[in-house]
């Protein structure tokens, strides 16, 4: 180590470096203020946590280690309905939805269903009217919904409580007026639908009748497959379109590749041509993706991670925010000789205090 | 509370009426080029994002959503009209899952995956980004941008196991607090952040700080099993529901009606999102 400043450190633990010029005022005159020391006392949040390394470990998220060492946030058993965080150097807990932490005791979980209870309707304490349901976390049935015992429901489109509760679509007695071709004449490719809450006659998922002629022709118009109808009556593929379960391929800019729409310039599964993927790791330990930019492949690592051996097939293999050997950078080592840790991407120094060196 | 509901025909897919979906289908640039001049897509300082430096353009000021084919569109809520923007070619097979949008005008786009992309709302080109899926069990996630209280800008929201924060410099995620409400998508009115839950039709003004609901409204669109999508325009919000085509409906707070606008809109909308910049009081039709 060069002592390019001062000859001696004072405080233990620490060993003089190289100054960094943006530590000091350039027009500094006294060397004694530029001077700094390799600092191994880990800054607040990090942590020297078991064996994962000087100054690895963030405690103020990290749920093995929350705000200390060894502190494990609790794990909850699946009936609590809350899983476990480490947030501000604090165990707390997200509640699952619906649920909620009432007695605001963490050790129990999240023990209140807010969904249908009507004394916690959507939270702690929100209680609902005399009478009312409770429904999904708020209280009552929603516009154009009506109650149907437990449940809300609406009579103007359910197939099931179609204008009344309970009310099933199915079929009616041959003189029934809604039996609009006839009676007991099914057009093709039709079943009963609830519309404006009464049971009438309506297409089956898929089929539109396109040329408004339902007593003629049924729903004639497979919409799966039909260009001209695409998806619903209104749709039309444009030129060169095709139409494939209800959708019109491919949109401009794109090429089709199989079933896909890709393009040709970014897609990393087919980069510059169908089939022609980008090599790299990816999920997992990668903590990077294949890439595709213009119709060329590259690699783009996660924040916080960098591709220091140049071998994609282990992907970002470096954590470049607390990697001593490769801190901030694949090219800036700490003194590894001293144990000078790297927190948040740079080799921990502190003031060199005045008195003896203690290298 | 007053409702002015068009109930949609569960089985029925004819569309000669009232269905016809107002679309102007042009791609403002369906060749466009990925933002940056990155040759490696990377996402360091030396390849900016957003590409705009200006805060609030006026094409700020709508809302954006993104369909279940990947077209990006500007929707006017005081026309009723989607316009085309071009296609999200984001590098992945996974689907889109939600979108917010900043006031520099770029899209925050999540897929599937659990990745995070980023998105320029004025071409649909989009970036990845180097933020790690994941963190804090936050696999998934609703997204929204509020206005900070010090008035020191904006953050980004995100919903998924509780209330998140996300930076979109260092990528890190800052647990807030639990959450009431499941499936939720955010938004905000000025500094307010709200969630929809599309399972209950409730929107909830959100404490950012804790994450527990302070306000209270309720939205006739519920739909348990739909693709959703939720956004603020003109104090109102605009909820995108459906599971084959998405029907719009306003929300206005004020009056405490729901109405549906838009009652086919020839898509299905996943993601949907306004900038801090859009207006927050009431707009002339």
């Amino acid at each position: 180590m060069t002592l390019t400043m001062q000859a001696s450190c004072a405080r233990s633990g620490g060993s003089e470096v190289d100054a960094d010029p943006l530590l000091a005022p350039p027009e500094s005159k006294n060397p004694v203020a530029l001077a700094v020391c390799v600092s191994t006392d880990c800054p607040a949040p990090w942590a020297t946590c078991g064996d994962a390394g000087l100054c690895k470990t963030n405690t103020s998220r990290d749920i093995e280690h929350c705000g200390a060492c060894g502190n494990a946030c609790p794990s909850m058993p699946k009936s609590f309905h809350a899983t476990p965080v480490c947030s501000k150097s604090t165990c707390t807990i997200a509640c699952d939805e619906l649920s909620a932490d009432c007695n605001h005791d963490a050790a129990d979980g999240c023990e209140v269903f807010t969904g249908d209870d009507p004394k916690n309707c959507g939270g702690c304490g929100n209680v609902c009217k005399d009478g009312e349901l409770c429904w999904k976390g708020a209280c009552g049935c929603p516009s154009g919904f009506t109650q149907c015992g437990n449940d809300c429901k609406n009579l103007q489109s359910d197939g099931l409580n179609c204008g009344s509760c309970g009310k099933h679509c199915v079929a009616p007695p041959s003189n029934d007026p809604e039996w609009i071709c006839g009676p007991s004449v099914q057009p093709d490719n039709t079943g009963w639908g609830c519309a404006g809450g009464t049971c009438k006659i309506a297409c089956e998922p898929l089929f539109g009748d396109c040329d408004a002629n339902l007593c003629s022709n049924g729903c004639e118009t497979d919409l799966t497959n039909d260009p001209l109808h695409c998806g619903s009556c209104t749709r039309a593929c444009g030129a060169n379109q095709q139409c494939v379960n209800g959708t019109c391929l491919c949109p401009s800019g794109t090429t089709r590749c199989g079933n896909r729409c890709v393009d040709l310039g970014s897609d990393a599964s087919n980069c510059g041509a169908c089939g022609n993927g980008c090599d790299g790791a990816e999920g997992g330990d990668a903590n990077g993706i294949p890439t595709c930019t213009k119709g060329r492949c590259g690699y783009l690592c996660y924040a916080g991670f960098a591709d220091c051996d140049h071998r994609i097939d282990n992907g970002c293999e470096v954590e470049i925010g607390t990697d001593p050997l490769h801190c901030g950078s694949c090219t800036t080592k700490c003194d590894g000789e001293r144990g000078q840790p790297c927190v948040e991407g740079k080799c921990l120094t502190k003031p060199c205090g005045p008195g003896p060196g203690v290298f | 509370m007053v409702a002015s509901v068009v109930a949609p025909l569960p089985l029925l897919h004819c569309a000669n009426s009232g269905e016809a979906p107002n679309v102007d289908a042009v791609d403002a640039a369906p060749d466009a080029a990925p933002p940056g001049d990155d040759e490696a897509g990377g996402f360091g300082n030396d390849t900016p994002l957003p590409p705009n430096d200006k805060e609030c353009a006026e094409t700020t000021k709508q809302i954006f959503v993104l369909a279940t084919d990947k077209a990006l569109y500007r929707f006017h809520p005081d026309k009723l009209l989607f316009v085309r923007v071009g296609q999200v070619a984001c590098p992945t097979d996974a689907g889109t899952f939600s979108m917010a949008i900043d006031r520099r005008g770029t899209a925050w786009v999540e897929y599937t995956d659990g990745r995070l992309f980023a998105v320029d709302t004025s071409n649909a080109s989009c970036k990845p980004t180097p933020f790690r899926p994941g963190q804090s069990g936050f696999e998934t996630f609703g997204m929204g941008y509020a206005l900070n209280d010090d008035a020191t800008g904006e953050t980004l929201y995100v919903a998924g196991v509780g209330l998140a924060s996300l930076d979109t410099k260092t990528f890190d995620l800052t647990f807030r607090g639990s959450l009431t409400y499941g499936r939720t998508e955010l938004t905000s009115r000025d500094k307010q952040l709200f969630a929809f839950s599309v399972g209950s039709g409730v929107i909830a003004g959100l404490n950012k700080t804790t994450g527990a609901t302070e306000v209270t409204y309720r939205t006739s669109a519920v739909a348990d099993r739909a693709a959703f999508a939720f956004a603020q325009w003109g104090g109102d919000f605009y909820v995108f529901t459906g599971d084959a085509h998405s029907i719009v409906t306003l929300y206005s707070p004020t009056e405490n009606t729901s109405t549906v606008v838009v009652p086919n809109t020839g898509m299905l909308i996943v993601g949907a999102g306004s900038s801090t910049c859009a207006p927050t009081v009431k707009q002339p039709r």
